[in-house]
């Protein structure tokens, strides 16, 4: 465990700290094997490649997907969903998306409702999913992109619902698993979404600059960046092979090493470890705000998202600052669900845990808040 | 006894057909090619031995990875 003069609560801005274990990864790729990965045919850039394919197959395993190659690695959660819905919807037709979505997903559908003339609807999270995304379902609705946990609320949405409400309707799944994976587990056998979306650098304890894009099947829609891919030179356009054809240019090898021992890190604590300790350090937050006469916006999935009577969220977490508690205040860039919530003014406080909190971290921020 | 190479659609492939090559015993050398050898210019091959070409393109075939032989390739 890597000691810090910080109470991190900001975890699903990003993780920190990380595992010694993806340090040591992180650190060992930069001393010995960093060479540029498909490039060349020396001793270091193979090396490198070997390790970018063994992340693959770590993250394809770990979403239950059979064929690493579909694991595209981005630079983060943001670049695979603008590449994911920027790549499919190019054509007029009408989208479901829901009203917890982070500008992530929501800025990339709304230039291509610009561009196309796409029509968007938005379901209600707080309303049974066949409830609330069944009526919006029209003739030409082709389309389901959703978060799957809420980065304000901290709610969770039923995967399974959702891929049998896309099944039955045949719609296409575009799914934002930024503050899922790492806290529940994703099994692409039992809910096979056609594209998964998510960062490295949240609860899969990789470095910022890692993400990836998870494709159900071998798809070639068009490509959000061209460059260079590493074979075909004389071909004109990016090819059609995947991975390559959706990672122009180097990868960030270190980030994906990071990934890649995340993962690890993760796989080796096992999933029902991860959500005992996560379900009880949000036990105790729930507690810790109730205790303190906070209105909570919601406290799920180790997210919760509050306001203190007579403090402007920007002053609570100054004055936990203050105290080196690490919160963030604000819109937290979801709009949508903060003009519900009414909290579209003045944003609010959210404190967001990761496995590697502890106890005591919870109670230095009850006693913060406390005085 | 020669060697042959076996041309794969980017270094992607050749890491994963090397990999499975190995688990069955097969040693490979994952190389870069050049004009001469692919359509497109420059890519990747694995390099095996003549003997184990047989059980190799089984391997590769069965694993849907598609491949060129390269002839004459040193």
């Amino acid at each position: 465990m890597v000691m810090s003069k910080y109470t991190y609560l900001d975890n699903a801005a990003t993780t920190f700290p990380k595992p010694r274990y993806v340090i040591k990864e992180v650190v060992k790729c930069l001393k010995e094997y960093c060479g540029n990965p498909g490039r060349s045919a020396h001793k270091l850039s193979l090396l490198a490649a070997e390790i970018v394919y063994d992340t693959r197959e770590r993250v394809a395993e770990y979403i239950g997907l059979s064929t690493p190659e579909r694991i595209i690695f981005t630079s983060n959660a943001t670049h695979a969903l603008n590449t994911a819905i920027k790549g499919k919807l190019n054509h007029k037709c009408h989208v479901i998306t829901s009203d917890l979505e982070h500008n992530s997903v929501l800025r990339p559908i709304y230039r291509q409702m610009q561009l196309h003339g796409i029509e968007l609807s938005y379901y209600d999270s707080d309303i049974p999913l066949y409830d609330s995304i069944i009526p919006l379902i029209r003739d030409n609705t082709e389309f389901l992109i959703t978060t799957l946990a809420s980065n304000v609320t901290g709610r969770i949405i039923d995967t399974n619902i959702i891929y049998e409400i896309a099944n039955k309707y045949k719609l296409y799944t575009i799914v934002d698993a930024s503050q899922y994976l790492g806290h529940m587990s994703l099994d692409i056998n039992k809910t096979p979404f056609d594209i998964v979306c998510a960062p490295g650098h949240k609860s899969l304890f990789g470095m910022q600059g890692s993400g990836f894009m998870a494709l159900l099947n071998e798809e070639t829609f068009p490509t959000l960046l061209e460059g260079g891919s590493g074979s075909e030179t004389y071909n004109p356009y990016m090819p059609s092979t995947l991975p390559e054809r959706y990672e122009a240019g180097t990868v960030n090898t270190p980030a994906i090493a990071s990934l890649g021992a995340g993962i690890s890190y993760l796989s080796a604590l096992g999933n029902s470890f991860i959500r005992e300790k996560l379900n009880k350090l949000t036990i105790r937050l729930h507690e810790i705000l109730y205790d303190v006469g906070a209105t909570v916006y919601g406290c799920e999935n180790g997210i919760a998202t509050f306001d203190m009577s007579n403090e402007l969220s920007r002053e609570v977490v100054e004055r936990l600052d203050e105290k080196n508690i690490c919160v963030r205040g604000g819109l937290h860039c979801a709009p949508i669900i903060h003009r519900k919530l009414g909290t579209e003014e003045h944003g609010a406080v959210r404190v967001s845990l990761s496995i590697l909190n502890s106890i005591e971290d919870l109670d230095r921020l009850y006693f913060a808040l406390k005085n | 006894m020669g060697t042959t190479v076996l041309a794969v659609k980017s270094s992607t492939y050749g890491i994963m057909a090397k990999k499975h090559l190995k688990k069955e015993g097969i040693s490979s050398k994952l190389i870069k090619l050049d004009t001469e050898a692919t359509e497109n210019g420059c890519g990747y091959g694995i390099r095996i031995e003549n003997r184990d070409f047989f059980r190799a393109v089984a391997i590769l075939g069965r694993l849907r990875i598609e491949y060129t032989v390269v002839n004459g390739y040193e």
